[in-house]
Order: C-alpha cells, then sequence, then structure tokens
C-alpha cells in the first residue's frame, strides 16, 4: 500500500471519484494548469480536460454561487476557495442559499457540492492566510463541515462528501498538507460523516481535537502518560 | 434588422414598438396574431389583478410583507412567454408574473407569501427557484445552472429577473463576468424601475443606461421599453434564440415603473412626487395594450369585466386553497435540513415535540 501525504490522498480521492462519476467537475482559481497553488489538484485537468477541471476568474462568491447553480441542474461540482481568507464572500452563498436550497424549495431542489479549503495557521503564509473559520462555519445550518486529520481520514472523509447527497465544506488544515505519510489504501473505501475517532482511551482527561491539532494533542497525551496521567 | 446592432446601448436607443397611445411604430409589427396579443393582455389583467389581491390580504393581515409587480406586468409576461418548459427560472422577489407564466400555481405564490415555505416547492418539472431576497445572488445560480447545461450539452436557457438596484451588487458583476467568459446561455433580465426602495436610478450607477454594462463584460445588452409587451417579446425571442444557439448571454434593461411601494412595509411618498407617478400613468403597459386592442376591435367594457370577473374567480379560489392548506408541522423544520436527518437534529425534533 502506497505511503501518501494528506495532498496525494487528497488528489488521489478526487481523481478515483472523478473516473467513476462523470458528474463530477471541480472550479476554482489555479486549479487546473497550476494544479492548485497547493497542488492538491495536480495532474486533474490533464486527466480530465478544461471542461471539468476549470480555472475561474478570480471571485470566490461567484465560485460557490455558481457551484449551487450546477450542483441543482445535476452536476456534482467540488469548489476550491484558494484560502480560508477568501471564504468570507461567499458566506452570503453559504448562509442563504446553499444551506437552506433543500428547505426553502422543501426538497424539490438540492445541492450536493464541496467546497474545499486549505486552512489553519502554521505555514509562514502572510495574513489572511491563517485563520479557522470552522466555528463560524459549523453554526450554519444545512451544510456539513468535515475536518481530516491524517492522509488517510483525508481520502475516506472526501470520498463520502463528495458522495453525499448535501454541501459539504471540506477544510483542509494545510500545516499538516505534507507533514505525516501514512498508507492510504486506492479504491474503494470511505469515512461515514458526523462521527468522530476515538484516538485512544484513558481515565483522567478528555481531549477533544480535529485538524492539525490532533497530531499535537497525541504527542501532549504521550508526555502526560511519563506523568501517569491518562488522556 | 440586427436589434443589437441597431439597438446598440451606446447609440442611447430603445426598442419600442408600440407606442402609448396604442398604435405601431411605422415600420413594426406585432410578434404574434391579435388573439394571442388578447390572450396576453388577459394574462397581464390576470396578473395585475392578483397582485391587488395580494395587497388586500397583506392588509387584512391575512399575508405578510409583500412585493407589488403593479406596472411590470409586461416586463415578467414579455420576457417569460418566450421560454420553453425546460428553461429556468431565478426570480427575485417581485416576479409574481413571470413565476405564473412559467406554471407555478397561483396558490404556491400566494402560500409563500403567507409565511408557508411549501409554497416555494415549485411542481415537479416546473422550473423555477424560490424567491430570491438577498439581491442579486440569485444571479449566479443562473449561471451556474445555465453552464451546467452547457457542459451536458443540453440546450436549456436560464433567465434571472432583477432590478436596477441589483446591479450595484458585487454578485451582479461575478455573474455577469462568469457569464461572458463562458458564453453561458444566460438571459440576466434587469427590470429598471427606477427606484431600488428609495434609491433613485441615478444614485445606484453613474452609467447612462444599465444595458451598456453589457458591453464590460464582453457580450450583448439591450434597452427595451419595459412597458411595451411587443417589444419585450421580441427582444427576449433574439436573446433565448441567441442563448439557445450556443452564442452566449445577454443581458435585456426593461424600462418600467413600480406603481406601488417597494414592499407594504414602505411608503413611496417619503422619496418620489405625486407629478413623476403620474408621469408614467400613460405609458402603463395593460393601457397600451388595451389601446391596442381596442383598435383591432377586440376589447369592450363589456369584454373587460368578462376578462375581470373570470379572473377574479379563479383568484378566488386560488386564495381559498392556499388558506385551507394547514401550517408547517414542527417535523417540516427539520426534515428538508439535510435528505437525512442528522443525529443532532433528530434529538432537537424529539425535544422540540417533548415541550410542544
Amino acid at each position: 500500500m502506497a505511503k501518501l501525504n494528506m495532498v496525494e490522498a487528497i488528489n488521489l480521492a478526487l481523481r478515483e471519484e472523478m473516473e467513476k462519476d462523470p458528474r463530477i467537475i471541480i472550479l476554482g482559481e489555479d486549479v487546473g494548469r497550476e494544479g492548485g497553488v497547493f497542488r492538491v489538484t495536480d495532474g486533474l485537468q490533464q486527466r480530465y480536460g478544461v471542461d471539468r477541471v476549470i480555472d475561474t476568474p478570480l471571485a470566490e462568491s461567484g465560485i460557490v454561487g455558481i457551484a449551487l447553480g450546477m450542483a441543482v441542474y445535476g452536476l456534482r461540482p467540488i469548489a476550491e476557495i484558494q484560502f480560508e481568507g477568501f471564504l468570507y464572500p461567499c458566506l452570503d452563498q453559504i448562509n442563504n442559499h446553499i444551506g437552506r436550497i433543500r428547505n426553502r424549495s422543501r426538497g424539490r431542489f438540492s445541492c450536493p457540492l464541496v467546497i474545499r479549503v486549505p486552512y489553519g495557521g502554521g505555514i509562514h503564509a502572510p495574513e489572511h492566510h491563517s485563520d479557522s473559520p470552522e466555528a463560524i462555519l459549523a453554526h450554519i445550518p444545512g451544510i456539513k463541515v468535515i475536518i481530516p486529520s491524517t492522509p488517510y481520514e483525508a481520502k475516506g472523509l472526501l470520498i463520502s462528501s463528495i458522495r453525499d447527497p448535501d454541501p459539504v465544506i471540506f477544510l483542509e488544515p494545510k500545516r499538516i498538507y505534507r507533514a505525516i505519510r501514512e498508507e492510504v489504501p486506492e479504491g474503494d473505501f470511505s469515512i461515514p460523516l458526523g462521527k468522530a475517532n476515538l484516538v485512544q482511551e484513558g481515565k483522567d482527561v478528555t481531549v477533544v481535537a480535529w485538524g492539525a491539532m490532533v497530531r499535537e494533542v497525541i504527542n501532549a497525551a504521550n508526555r502526560l502518560r511519563e506523568d501517569k496521567i491518562e488522556v | 434588422m440586427n436589434l443589437f446592432e441597431d439597438y446598440h446601448p451606446l447609440k442611447g436607443k430603445m426598442l419600442q414598438i408600440l407606442k402609448p397611445e396604442g398604435t405601431l411604430h411605422p415600420g413594426f409589427r406585432p410578434p404574434i396574431d391579435d388573439q394571442k396579443v388578447f390572450e396576453f393582455y388577459q394574462k397581464m389583467v390576470f396578473i395585475r389583478l392578483a397582485d391587488q389581491r395580494a395587497l388586500m390580504l397583506q392588509r387584512q393581515g391575512r399575508l405578510g410583507t409583500y412585493a407589488p409587480i403593479w406596472g411590470q406586468e409586461a416586463c415578467q409576461l414579455g420576457s417569460a412567454i418566450m421560454l420553453q418548459k425546460e428553461d429556468w427560472v431565478f426570480p427575485a422577489f417581485r416576479e409574481i408574473g413571470a413565476t405564473l407564466v412559467m406554471g407555478i400555481p397561483l396558490r404556491n405564490f400566494m402560500l409563500y407569501w403567507m409565511g408557508n415555505e411549501k409554497g416555494s416547492q415549485a411542481p415537479e418539472g416546473i422550473n423555477v427557484m424560490p424567491v430570491s431576497i438577498p439581491v442579486g445572488t440569485h444571479l449566479l445560480h443562473a449561471v451556474g445552472t445555465a453552464w451546467a447545461a452547457k457542459l451536458k450539452g443540453e440546450k436549456i436557457v436560464t433567465m434571472a429577473y432583477f432590478g436596477d438596484g441589483a446591479t450595484s451588487k458585487g454578485d451582479f458583476h461575478e455573474a455577469m463576468n462568469f457569464a461572458g467568459v463562458f458564453k453561458t446561455p444566460t438571459i440576466f433580465f434587469c427590470q429598471n424601475n427606477q427606484y431600488a426602495i428609495s434609491v433613485p436610478r441615478s444614485l445606484q450607477t453613474a452609467s447612462k443606461t444599465i444595458a451598456q454594462k453589457a458591453i464590460a463584460y464582453g457580450f450583448e445588452g439591450i434597452q427595451v421599453d419595459g412597458n411595451d409587451l411587443f417589444a419585450v417579446m421580441v427582444v427576449t425571442r433574439v436573446a433565448v434564440e441567441k442563448a439557445r444557439s450556443g452564442e452566449g448571454p445577454t443581458l435585456i434593461e426593461g424600462v418600467t415603473f413600480r406603481f406601488g411601494p417597494h414592499t407594504t412595509a414602505d411608503d413611496p411618498t417619503k422619496y418620489r412626487t405625486e407629478q413623476e407617478v403620474e408621469s408614467w400613468r400613460p405609458l402603463d403597459p395593460l393601457i397600451r395594450l388595451r389601446l391596442y386592442l381596442e383598435r383591432q376591435g377586440l376589447w369592450s367594457e363589456r369584454i373587460e369585466q368578462q376578462i375581470v370577473e373570470e379572473a377574479k374567480e379563479e383568484i378566488d379560489l386560488a386564495i381559498k386553497e392556499a388558506e385551507s392548506i394547514p401550517a408547517p408541522e414542527i417535523d417540516d423544520i427539520f426534515k428538508y435540513v439535510f435528505r437525512e436527518m442528522t443525529l443532532p437534529l433528530k434529538e432537537q425534533l424529539e425535544y422540540l415535540k417533548s415541550i410542544h
């Protein structure tokens, strides 16, 4: 089994799902020729063409608003917002339309789309490139917010997100994009949405963490074990 | 004749076919036969009466805040009537005309404004999105759907309705820009009704016309007399044909006037004069069409009375139906959030039921 980092795992998930489902298209800034600023979509435009991996104008609200229009018509768009700091113009679309269209139309229309967003600090990026907006997003009804903490989880959760019948915001902890390498199976496997991963059991302290912090917490828990504290 | 060249926005021309006194400009014919003109007049009367009834229901406390169409009937009927069943409409919040033309039952329309979201559930096969209240945000959806159809090789057209105020929004720019770059089969129909609540058109943009904004995005824009049913139909037909044949988007500016308030929550005497309103009265789209029909011998007081009575009966029935639909149940709050209810939602639903 190949050992992959998170960027490679996400790329693999995208490639495999696009192979299976012709309704899937990717759209975003620099996702095509460039393969994304983090290279997450590397090689996908060469493989699937400019009609399925689309370099868009620089307009975040436009990207997600258009993705809604596509999803309603039966495509399965995966929109990339380049950095979480540029997600805020999309909140109007996410809050007022994407999260509500199923409810507002009483089920007549639905919006199965994924918005992928690299998020969080730790990569020496300038300001507006290091936010953690998950708390804001998690309070918006009608959308699911997913954050993987390992390459394996990234692949399995992204596949579930793509196949989900409702909108998903998939936040990718950019600090660990390339920091962890682990075995990630090829082919069909998915991790159900809405269930937490129990990393370890202890009797003294409970820590809830997600994204890049999971690795930090595991390291901390290992050190606390020396002090006879079980996390 | 090439409509887009002859009426290029920078030439300062607006297409008008039917003069206010009900005669045609030389060289023009109505786009439809007189029997159809009569039918469409009848539909416009229906729309106006249904709209007036909604206002009345609001005053009686039987319907919530309402945004009346009064004055914009030709813009909406003349454009929506040119679409096919498989085409999609993306309304703003003043679109009683366009939505009824597309086949949304009046009952649903009333139900929505009565506060029941069941009213936004378009019947299967009728491609009308729910009312979009955040101004201009739905233009992007119209572009997305058009683009998706284009990618799938399906020859549909999408039509977005919005007002002059929406053209100031960022989403208008983004939607127009995407549509231009990717040549999506989208029609942007701006009903320039001169006011965005209280703010006049002159304070929305320094552009001489709204139509000319299309030039910057690399596609055609055209200004049309929005109170002239014939002109709206002709312009829309050309835009629809263009979109369907893969030639991309069009911006139509229908120049019109909202005779009523922005919504029932607003007092237009605060921001416009009676003289201004009066100056638009002779341009009323219904009066013009009636004068035309009268000249063709197809209109009389007696016929009008009959049309009105028939319309009122149908409207009464729709309201009766809407008012007989029970209020939504507690389950309805939860069951359309996702396709499968999530565990937290199930827990919240049980809790709410337990205290209700």
